[in-house]
């Protein structure tokens, strides 16, 4: 069973990649708007959840607070956008995509590069709670923000401004955030065989030895970390602009769950597992939902099932990695 | 005789009132082999911990080579030429042979922070991977996970990734322990060649493989260095007899 999946798993992830390049134009011959929608989320989530794969899946550092660097990115778009639109902040206040986007990607590396070291000192459960705290942190900074809507969030009247492409067009947003999403795939597949991804992966398997052998383990996690974050806000910049809307429930510690989920639904490690989690989580919340409003029931026993059979509990020799 | 390398002034250490270094002594002499010898619990391992950074002493001075590397951390203490073999095996178990060797080169090429070309494709990085592994007859493994070799491959695969860097100072904390009396044999064979070119400090409870390697002999006992000397003035000294070899000598 797992060997079948181990080998078809290529396969679909290419077929995936296929589907999502072509959605826009599936969508169009359809004239089922819709599913495009639904592969434009896909897209962003599988960014995310890639960026969350370096330091989770690369890394083994299993941070709780991924949702938070959403949010960071999302606000990098809303907040410019806000003032652009109704005045004031004049330093902030912009509609240029490029500034946006910078601006998330800014603020997500900054983020990590102050949270990081303290969170790095902890190991284990304690960089789960750390990181879990931090990402609490802003989804309450967020919500005190009264200014940008507090608790109900913001409405992004206009989308980030872009030369040659208007985001307004489902179908360019869409192909936009896809290429966001192979450039980043495109970075994390070399950084794997590059001596930075083995030597975070290294620290994974065993940091003792790492350490025993000169590499400084608490900077190259933190460096994966600070580069996870700016990827993460870079797909909460593209999550603002698709759903026209920002709120502090973006940044809620469930959402860095999903994040999660992803990472490990998809294998945890595996270039493009976070596509395939994506997927996963993305079909199953809508068809659930579509059939009971408890949805979140059999979709929570669904993610038990899965990471139990990830970790060996229903083969035949017991727990194995 | 040759200057000291490695230099240990008054170190101690306590955990929980309970002294593991009490204000130890100890010089590892440039080129020499020192053993490193003790009942278990003597705290041997303590002191190695210490000296290659992992425990801080609460006390005392440890001396390399002239520099003062008390309160380095353990990645900085590599990079000035400790390489340590764990009294446990300790290598990234879910990568390949391989990568494990490949890790070892690069930590002294100054290449972790390279970001886009790939460390296997690297010639120069391949292929002093490759002669590390031939060093120890590793090369049928390669593509291996290192978690799944045999103990004493791990063993072996270990102290090659410690030879990697050219260390100035090899600390080997039981190479033998958990291996059979052919790998021991091999082990020793291959320690006897390392010597010859190496600072060694070894902790050992193989008295054979201690007193066949050993240039000079330091002994613990509960914390505190008790002598110091030649294999012959070890063997023939009445207090070491008493404390540790008269009772231990079934146990080895």
């Amino acid at each position: 069973m797992s060997r079948i999946l181990r080998t078809l798993a290529p396969w679909l992830e290419g077929l995936l990649l296929v589907l999502l390049a072509a959605a826009p134009l599936l969508t169009a011959w359809t004239s089922q708007p819709f599913w495009l929608d639904l592969a434009t989320r896909l897209t962003i989530l599988a960014i995310a959840a890639a960026a969350l794969n370096l330091v989770l899946g690369i890394g083994g550092l299993v941070s709780f607070g991924h949702a938070a660097f959403l949010g960071i990115g999302a606000y990098a778009v809303g907040i410019p956008a806000w003032h652009a639109l109704y005045g004031g902040a004049e330093w902030i206040a912009s509609a240029n995509g490029f500034f946006h986007f910078a601006l998330a990607a800014g603020a997500g590396a900054l983020f990590a590069l102050f949270t990081g070291p303290l969170a790095l000192r902890t190991r284990g459960v304690h960089f789960i709670m750390i990181t879990m705290a931090f990402g609490q942190m802003v989804f309450y900074l967020l919500q005190s923000l009264e200014t940008y809507g507090g608790d109900d969030g913001l409405t992004i009247d206009t989308r980030s401004e872009f030369p040659l492409a208007n985001l307004d067009d489902p179908a360019q947003l869409h192909w936009l955030a896809f290429a966001t999403l192979l450039a980043v795939l495109l970075l994390i597949w070399r950084m794997r065989e590059a001596p930075f991804g083995l030597a975070l992966a290294g620290a994974r398997t065993g940091e003792r030895r790492m350490r025993a052998l000169g590499y400084d383990v608490t900077r190259i996690r933190l460096a994966a970390y600070v580069l996870s974050g700016a990827l993460t806000a870079i797909a909460g910049a593209w999550l603002a602009n698709h759903a026209a809307f920002v709120s502090p429930s973006m940044t809620d510690w469930t959402r860095s769950g999903e994040l999660m989920f992803m990472v490990i639904l998809g294998g945890a490690g595996r270039l493009l597992g976070p596509l395939t989690g994506a997927a996963a989580f993305v079909l199953l919340e809508e068809v659930l939902s579509s059939m009971t409003t408890y949805w979140h029931l059999p979709f929570g026993l669904l993610l038990i099932l899965a990471a139990l059979w990830q970790a060996g509990v229903f083969s035949k020799e017991g727990s194995s990695t | 005789m040759n200057r000291p390398l490695l230099e240990l002034m008054d170190v101690h250490k306590a955990f929980d009132g309970l002294g593991v270094s009490v204000g130890v002594h100890m010089e590892v002499r440039l080129g020499e082999t020192h053993a490193l010898i003790g009942p278990n619990g003597a705290g041997k391992t303590s002191l190695i911990d210490q000296i290659c950074g992992e425990i801080v002493p609460d006390r005392g001075r440890i001396v390399l080579d002239g520099e003062d590397i008390t309160r380095l951390p353990v990645h900085r203490r590599a990079r000035l030429g400790l390489a340590r073999s764990y009294q446990i095996t300790s290598l990234m178990d879910a990568l390949s042979v391989f990568d494990n060797a490949l890790l070892a080169v690069m930590a002294h090429c100054g290449t972790p922070w390279r970001m886009f070309r790939s460390a296997r494709n690297d010639e120069r990085l391949r292929d002093a991977a490759i002669a590390v592994l031939a060093r120890v007859d590793l090369g049928d493994h390669v593509e291996h996970p290192a978690g799944e070799l045999s103990h004493g491959l791990r063993r072996q695969l270990e102290l090659a990734m410690t030879l990697a860097g050219h260390p100035r100072l090899l600390i080997l904390d039981e190479p033998m322990a958990g291996l059979g009396p052919r790998e021991s044999a091999r082990m020793v064979e291959l320690l006897q060649e390392l010597k010859e070119d190496h600072s060694i400090l070894l902790v050992e409870h193989d008295m054979d493989a201690v007193f066949t390697l050993a240039d000079r002999i330091s002994v613990l006992v509960a914390g505190r260095l008790i002598a110091t000397g030649t294999p012959q003035e070890v063997r023939s000294d009445r207090e070491v007899r008493r404390a540790y070899l008269g009772e231990d000598a079934d146990a080895a």
